[in-house]
């Protein structure tokens, strides 16, 4: 009895006190003293989620492949077998192979930007099935800041919400809570663009009666206060939704980052610019119209934004 | 108990490195298991209703405190409430059958997320669907279930190295 009744004061007692830490976290929002607190925990936490993930990364994608391969299909069993021990005694080899095209791209990526930027590595995620963010190996020291915009090289992958001094944190795309202004880049109809935590993000076009189709690709279009750098690929649209009796419209747009295989991010060393809407053509940088506007023979290294299959890299 | 206290914290830390480094990479359908929540489950299963609540308040401040969009203290009130539940129904478990951990790994597992998921929500801090909060709860609920029994060996172990420290007349059952 005296343990049960030690328990249920101690509950009391904690719970008051949590519901006492979620009000003010929540009223403080970002800057309060508790965000300071996740601050500590990200830096404190980030050395050893470095070093563990480079030892844990390839046991985890070795289990996420094992399980993709059971719910694809059911293939010869012999074959199976005989292509996990290639695939074991080539793990390094292909790893280094990857990690080598995944930099081609990111170099291609930065080139295109004409932007000062800063490769990093992910080096761990959110432990939520309700929050959809990584974290990243570089913070403050490398001139990250909080909204610098993340890419990779197949695209878009999120925002900087949190900077220590050796890591940041980034929401990706596909969180709920993330959102862009974009347009399609064959008519160049603008919307907005948020993620919905699955693999599918979601378009609103402004223009419910664009005619907008499947296949069409959807770029940032530079024009969220000045976060994201217009042209950035984001996605290609999958599925087109019918206009509601409300005059919205939405299509349903599958991202070319897989963010379930982030590695080698690129953080875009340029702030958010907060100024009066006819300073920002002269504040923005100059950038060239994406691949995805010239599908006709499109140059070698611009080739990458059309989507091909990983063989081809 | 100070070794006691020290090994806890550490198995702590240790789920939430697999948490954030290996799981994220092991989904099932896009979702990964719950390893503090586990861990206060079963915590609670072994040692009551006490143990679950410190526990599931150490677990929780460590789950919010590497989370960034919900409110700080949103995971430690849940995983509080599982600890303290799970320890009130304990004396009516048979805690060494294979069974009790299971049934509560995956009890705990479907609840507490479904409890998390709802407190997101209802504060509006993060857009949740009620598709997600379903998949999310159910495949927590199974995903938790089947890393039960090797948690639970470890907790085992670690209270027979280091039994926890009760008054004479004091029990649960």
């Amino acid at each position: 009895m005296y343990q049960r009744r030690r328990a249920r004061v101690l509950l009391s007692l904690l719970v008051l006190l949590t519901l006492t830490l979620i009000t003010i976290d929540f009223r403080a929002g970002h800057d309060g003293p508790l965000s300071a607190l996740r601050r500590v925990a990200t830096a404190a936490f980030s050395p050893v989620q470095d070093g563990v993930a480079s030892v844990l990364r390839p046991i985890g994608e070795l289990f996420g492949g094992i399980g993709d391969a059971f719910s694809a299909r059911n293939e010869n069993e012999l074959l199976r077998q005989r292509l996990d021990e290639l695939e074991s005694a080539q793990q390094n080899v292909t790893d280094l192979l990857r990690e080598n095209a995944e930099l081609r791209r990111l170099v291609g990526m930065q080139e295109r930007l004409a932007e000062a930027s800063v490769p990093a590595r992910v080096i761990a995620l959110s432990p939520s099935n309700f929050e959809w963010t990584v974290t990243l190996d570089v913070g403050a020291r490398a001139g990250v800041r909080r909204d610098m915009v993340v890419i990779n090289g197949d695209g878009l992958v999120g925002r900087v919400i949190q900077v220590t001094e050796d890591a940041s944190r980034v929401l990706l795309a596909i969180d709920p809570n993330f959102s862009a202004a974009s347009r399609d880049a064959r008519l160049g109809e603008t919307g907005l663009i948020t993620g919905q935590g699955g693999d599918l993000m979601r378009y609103r076009p402004l223009d419910p009666e664009a005619e907008l189709e499947v296949g069409d690709q959807i770029i940032t279009s530079g024009y969220d206060n000045g976060i994201f750098p217009p042209g950035i690929p984001i996605g290609t649209v999958e599925e087109v939704g019918a206009t509601s009796a409300l005059l919205d419209r939405y299509l349903r747009v599958r991202p070319f980052v897989d963010f379930s295989r982030l590695d080698v991010v690129v953080v875009v060393l340029r702030a958010a610019i907060v100024a009066p809407p006819d300073e920002l053509d002269t504040i923005r940088a100059p950038f060239e119209p994406p691949a995805v506007l010239q599908p006709q023979d499109p140059a070698p290294d611009e080739a990458r934004f059309a989507p091909q299959p990983a063989d081809d890299e | 108990m100070t070794a006691r206290v020290a090994v806890v914290a550490l198995m702590l830390f240790t789920a939430a490195l697999l948490q954030t480094a290996l799981f994220p990479y092991v989904t099932i359908v896009g979702y990964r298991p719950d390893m503090l929540l586990l861990l206060t489950t079963l915590f609670a299963l072994r040692d009551g209703a006490l143990t679950g609540v410190r526990v599931g308040f150490a677990a929780g401040i460590l789950a919010d405190v590497l989370l960034q969009q919900s409110a700080l203290g949103l995971s430690a009130l849940v995983f509080v409430g599982v600890g303290y539940s799970v320890g009130t129904v304990r004396p009516y478990l048979a805690p060494e059958s294979i069974t009790a951990p299971l049934l509560l790994a995956s009890t705990a597992g479907v609840l507490g997320t479904l409890g998390y998921g709802l407190l997101v929500a209802l504060l509006g801090e993060q857009a949740v669907t009620t598709r997600g909060l379903v998949e999310a709860s159910i495949v927590v609920g199974l995903y938790n279930t089947v890393l039960a029994p090797g948690v639970d060996a470890a907790v085992r172990g670690l209270r027979r190295q280091f039994p926890v420290e009760t008054r004479p007349q004091a029990s649960l059952r």
